[in-house]
């Protein structure tokens, strides 16, 4: 192991006296503190005060911490880097402490600051050998452990920590074994693991199918088939529900029209005879929620599978056929092995989408009763109930975290790398005939479906009353859209694209920091990272959301009640997809290619910008479009978040179904559909497609 | 308008850096509405109430349930000035754990006395702004179908002929459903009502989440017959929907819609001014503006014809004290739990 060469002629230009001069910088120019009112509206007053040198308290810690660092008197001693990182990490823990206790909320100030002594701790843990001695690896791998253990550990720990105490602070883990066994708990597990059992198959081999048919079978509507597969997730959950209500509910089209031909009196039946065909019950419950939560979750696993199946390396498929296997067999032991960790990933997520999912059983649930829907209903339900609430988190958690373990245990340690820098040669070879058509066969009806499904929505913001009144109309349109920038739904429209705009970058380059350095480094608390992003997807929004109220309410981090806490809640809950693209990209590319320019003296940002992106451009793109759709649809993790000023779209829409004011939601719905489908198809037009997707030509 | 200049330009870092902690205010002048009743009556008394004071007023509306859950967890640092509107209990609940403040207004003399002072704690922290009763809507184009007949009392949606066309919510999940189940509690007597409640399992098609929503169902033919309260029955008549609002013969519960000042407002002046404000005969009367038919208690606000008029009602006398408190109504939703909903249809 050698360790980077660090040192530089001029010892003013040593990174720590730089990160020292950051910190420095901000700690004059920018408040230390937050400022209750806001950037814009706060008051000169309120200003110095803010600001760290008004007066002595935690940030003055940082004051030492930096000017020590800048003239660092130990600066040739050969031991420097451990006086370096035991000052900043010391630092940092003493500023936390300190705001505790005398209840400061720490503003962008402190956040610079911290980040600046962050930055003089990784030098010196990389000077030490951290990470084969990389110091961005190292910063990275500080960076993300220190937001997991804020944003993910600290507000689930509070929120359980409900479960473990009571009201007076006594430790009570008895109550936790009442709920466990309480009544009507077995039933509600059984039916959310029922569910999201039957929505993972159902959903992974739909995903399946999609990816087969746009890369192997035909490319001819491509396009097409790309939009009707993202609608259903860029249609906010409430929406999805109302339309299959709208068409499936006991008055709803399919009734109707099998109805009028089967029913009494039908066209089939003939005037005046007894029809064989009764108004079919409800659509609410298990099958409802099934259809849903189908519908809504096929696009992720199509978008994990469509990238790993169109970068197959054809020469695989192509040596089998050659050894003069069958096609059936070349699919069956080749190419299916191939797309293991695809559909591994693609399951797993499913599994845990269902559970967490709350959208969709909320509105169609009925009295099938799932674990989200009743962890939400223990919170704001007839009866404020936060230790049942925990008791039925920690359940869902539990089995999160053995469909994670699950998944790991059977990707194994197999190598998938079909990527590598060997040139590659063919094209790919026709799938066998009963999958083609059994595919084909699929997309059809999807598409049928689907278009009925959006048909309703469209036409049902432009009917008076769907159900009862069917005269066209534009009120709805008028109500929500013509009353000016402040009025109707324009402040959340314009608040939610804001949001979503700024949150999916981030989460896209977290994400994929987080699959990288998971794969391909060996750091200690590996898999603590990787577990501590998958809770955020596990646990169901409802419970991140009351558990970012309680844990971040007061100082030191008071974040309640700003944009920045729900762009937060964006990135953490929507980062897991990004991190399992990642790592089913990353699976793919052979290791020697970013060795090749380690070796060849390349920083480690380097190798990033210019091997690893590129090659996982695919993945990339796909984690963005997904967290920026998922956070204009998100509902229940900010639900609790939102004031009058970050009102988000979903939230009002959810508003007015509650009103009961099915025209205006859809027409609404409609709206943000029309607008992210045009967002997706732009950032497909300007990034292009990548070199390293291959589909049949 | 200037406000959402900023947002219009979609630079999403100026959104972020504008609104990095709480809401932009400055304390003077403004006011934080926490707001549980339908939106647009929200939207339209915060307007109307900013624009005669010249106060500066942010809304947010949640649920009640959801607004409780809210302002327990901000206690140590409140960001609302006032919870308005929403069913009164966990307004009961919220004063019984000290998270709101006691104020008279000089207008409780204009309001009607049982609602002067409804809250479990009776310390003056919740004031009624409004009633609405507790019914039963019937689908009159699927009773004519079925040809069955009008039921007219509670006793009747036990008959076997409505067997699969009665929803209520479920009593886990809905305020609404658990001011019915004390309703037949206070009628009957709890064991009674119970029984009742055995009766009425066989024939209800499924026990929804939300409170309004067998109302809903029940408008667009999903269900024939929905419980809940008749002002949101109203509403879906008013839409041209085919039912009928029935008050059971038997006489029957109502919820009272609270309001209340929340403990460690910042704008508690304002509050003040808000209370007398929606307690006034013009600041009750801005529901019906909505198409909100619950009945105003200002004695003096005009009744929207479309409202179920209490003189028409036999109302019972419901104890918001004892059916208010947590540990009743623990009891009676664990009873329900255990005794009603694992039973066969």
């Amino acid at each position: 192991m050698t360790l980077v060469n660090t040192s530089v002629h001029n010892p003013w230009r040593d990174p720590v006296r730089l990160w020292s001069f950051f910190g420095l910088f901000s700690y004059f120019l920018i408040p230390w503190q937050g400022l209750e009112y806001g950037v814009f509206d706060a008051t000169p007053d309120e200003f110095f005060v803010a600001y760290g040198w008004s007066s002595i308290n935690s940030s003055t810690i940082a004051l030492a911490a930096f000017i020590a660092c800048l003239i660092r008197p130990w600066h040739s001693w050969q031991k420097a880097p451990i006086i370096d990182g035991t000052i900043s990490a010391f630092a940092g823990v003493a500023i936390f402490f300190v705001a505790t206790v005398t209840k400061e909320p720490l503003g962008y100030g402190a956040a610079l600051q911290i980040f600046a002594l962050g930055g003089i701790l990784s030098m010196a843990l990389a000077r030490r050998g951290f990470i084969q001695g990389d110091p961005f690896m190292t910063g990275s791998v500080l960076f993300i452990i220190v937001a997991i253990a804020i944003f993910v550990f600290f507000p689930v720990s509070t929120v359980f920590s409900k479960v473990l105490f009571a009201k007076d602070g006594s430790f009570t883990p008895d109550l936790f074994f009442d709920n466990l066994f309480s009544f009507g708990i077995g039933r509600t597990v059984w039916n959310s693991l029922r569910m999201a059992l039957t929505v993972g198959v159902a959903t992974t081999i739909l995903g399946l199918t999609f990816s087969l048919f746009v890369t192997r079978v035909t490319k001819r509507f491509h396009g097409a088939i790309r939009i009707f597969s993202i609608l259903p997730i860029i249609t906010p959950p409430f929406v999805i529900g109302l339309s299959l209500i709208l068409i499936f509910g006991r008055n709803g089209s399919v009734n109707d029209v099998l109805l009028m031909l089967f029913g009494d009196g039908g066209i089939f039946i003939g005037a005046g005879q007894d029809g064989w065909f009764e108004r079919s019950p409800y659509i609410y419950g298990f099958w409802g929620i099934f259809l849903a939560q189908t519908l809504s979750f096929t696009p992720i696993s199509f978008m994990l599978l469509v990238g790993m199946v169109s970068s197959i390396n054809p020469a695989l498929e192509e040596a089998s056929l050659t050894m003069r296997s069958s096609d059936w067999q070349t699919f069956r032991y080749v190419t299916i092995p191939l797309l293991r960790p695809g559909i591994a990933n693609a399951f797993l997520l499913a599994v845990i989408a269902s559970l967490a999912d709350f959208g969709n059983p909320l509105v169609l649930g009925g009295d099938y009763d799932v674990l989200a829907t009743e962890i939400y209903f223990s919170i704001v339900g007839a009866q404020l109930d936060y230790p049942r609430a925990a008791t039925l988190g920690i359940i869902l958690l539990f089995f999160s975290l053995v469909s994670f373990t699950i998944q790991r245990q059977w990707i194994g340690k197999k190598s998938y790398v079909t990527v590598t820098g060997k040139g590659v040669g063919g094209t790919f070879q026709a799938l066998p005939r009963g999958i083609v058509w059994g595919c084909t066969i699929i997309v059809v009806i999807w598409v049928i479906f689907t278009t009925m499904l959006y048909g309703s929505i469209l036409l049902g913001g432009f009917v008076v009353n769907w159900g009862a009144d069917y005269t066209l109309t534009l009120s709805h349109y008028e109500e929500l859209w013509t009353r000016g920038f402040g009025y109707g739904a324009w402040p959340s429209f314009l608040t939610t694209l804001g949001f979503a705009a700024v949150g999916a970058p981030l989460t896209a380059m977290v994400g994929l920091l987080i699959a990288y350095v998971t794969t391909r480094k060996q750091f200690f608390g590996r898999n603590v990272v990787d577990f501590g992003a998958m809770i955020c997807f596990a646990i169901p929004g409802t419970v991140i959301g009351i558990s970012y109220v309680i844990a971040f309410n007061t100082a030191p981090i008071l974040m309640t009640g700003s944009a920045v806490i729900i762009v937060i809640s964006f990135v953490f809950r929507n980062m897991p997809v990004g991190i399992r693209t990642g790592i089913s990209a990353l699976a793919q590319i052979d290791p020697s290619l970013e060795e090749a320019s380690l070796t060849q003296r390349a920083s480690s940002i380097r190798t990033i910008f210019s091997i690893v992106l590129p090659l996982m451009r695919p993945a990339l793109i796909s984690a963005m479009v997904f967290s920026f759709v998922k956070s204009m649809t998100t509902v229940s993790a900010i639900i609790f978040l939102v004031t009058a000023d970050t009102q988000v779209a979903t939230t009002y829409i959810l508003g007015r179904v509650e009103d009961g004011d099915y025209g205006q939601s859809i027409s609404y719905g409609s709206v943000l559909i029309v607008s992210m489908l045009a967002v997706i198809i732009l950032i497909d037009k300007l990034v292009g497609k990548s070199r390293t997707e291959r589909t049949k030509v | 308008m200037h406000k959402y200049f900023k947002y219009g330009v979609v630079v999403a870092a100026a959104a972020i850096a504008g609104s990095f902690n709480p809401s932009t205010t400055n304390a003077a002048g403004r006011l934080a509405i926490y707001c549980s009743m339908q939106g647009d009556w929200c939207q339209l008394a915060s307007e109307r109430f900013g624009k005669q004071f010249d106060v500066k007023v942010s809304m947010t509306r949640n649920g009640s349930g959801s607004t409780y859950a809210k302002i327990l967890a901000e206690k140590d640092n409140p960001k609302g000035d006032i919870w308005y509107g929403g069913t009164l209990d966990p307004h009961s609940q919220a004063g019984v754990n000290d998270l709101l403040v006691s104020y008279k207004s000089p207008l409780l003399s204009e309001i009607g006395k049982p609602y002067q002072n409804p809250a479990t704690s009776q310390k003056n922290h919740s004031t009624g702004i409004y009633v609405g009763i507790l019914g039963f809507s019937v689908n009159t184009e699927m009773l004519k179908q079925a040809g069955l007949a009008m039921p007219k009392c509670w006793a009747d949606l036990t008959k076997p002929e409505f067997k699969g066309h009665v929803q209520v919510a479920s009593p886990q999940s809905s305020g609404t459903a658990y001011t019915a189940t004390a309703t037949f509690a206070q009628l009957w007597g709890e064991d009674k009502a119970f029984d009742y409640f055995k009766s009425l399992h066989k024939n209800i098609s499924q026990y929804t989440k939300s409170g309004s929503a067998p109302g809903k169902n029940a408008a667009r033919g999903e269900v024939m017959i929905g419980i809940g309260f008749l002002h949101d029955h109203a509403k879906e008549k008013a839409k041209g929907f085919p039912i009928e609002l029935v008050a059971p013969c038997e006489g029957t519960g109502y919820e009272i819609g609270g309001m209340s000042i929340i403990k460690g407002a910042r704008n508690l002046d304002n509050a003040k001014k808000f209370v007398d404000w929606a307690l006034s005969k013009e600041g009750q009367e801005v529901a019906a503006e909505v198409s909100a038919f619950q009945v105003p208690t200002n004695v003096n606000a005009d009744v929207p014809k479309e409202a179920i008029r209490l003189e028409n009602v036999k109302l019972i006398n419901y104890d918001f004290i004892v059916y208010g408190s947590e540990e009743k109504r623990k009891g009676l939703i664990d009873r329900w739990v255990k005794e009603v909903k694992p039973l066969e249809r």
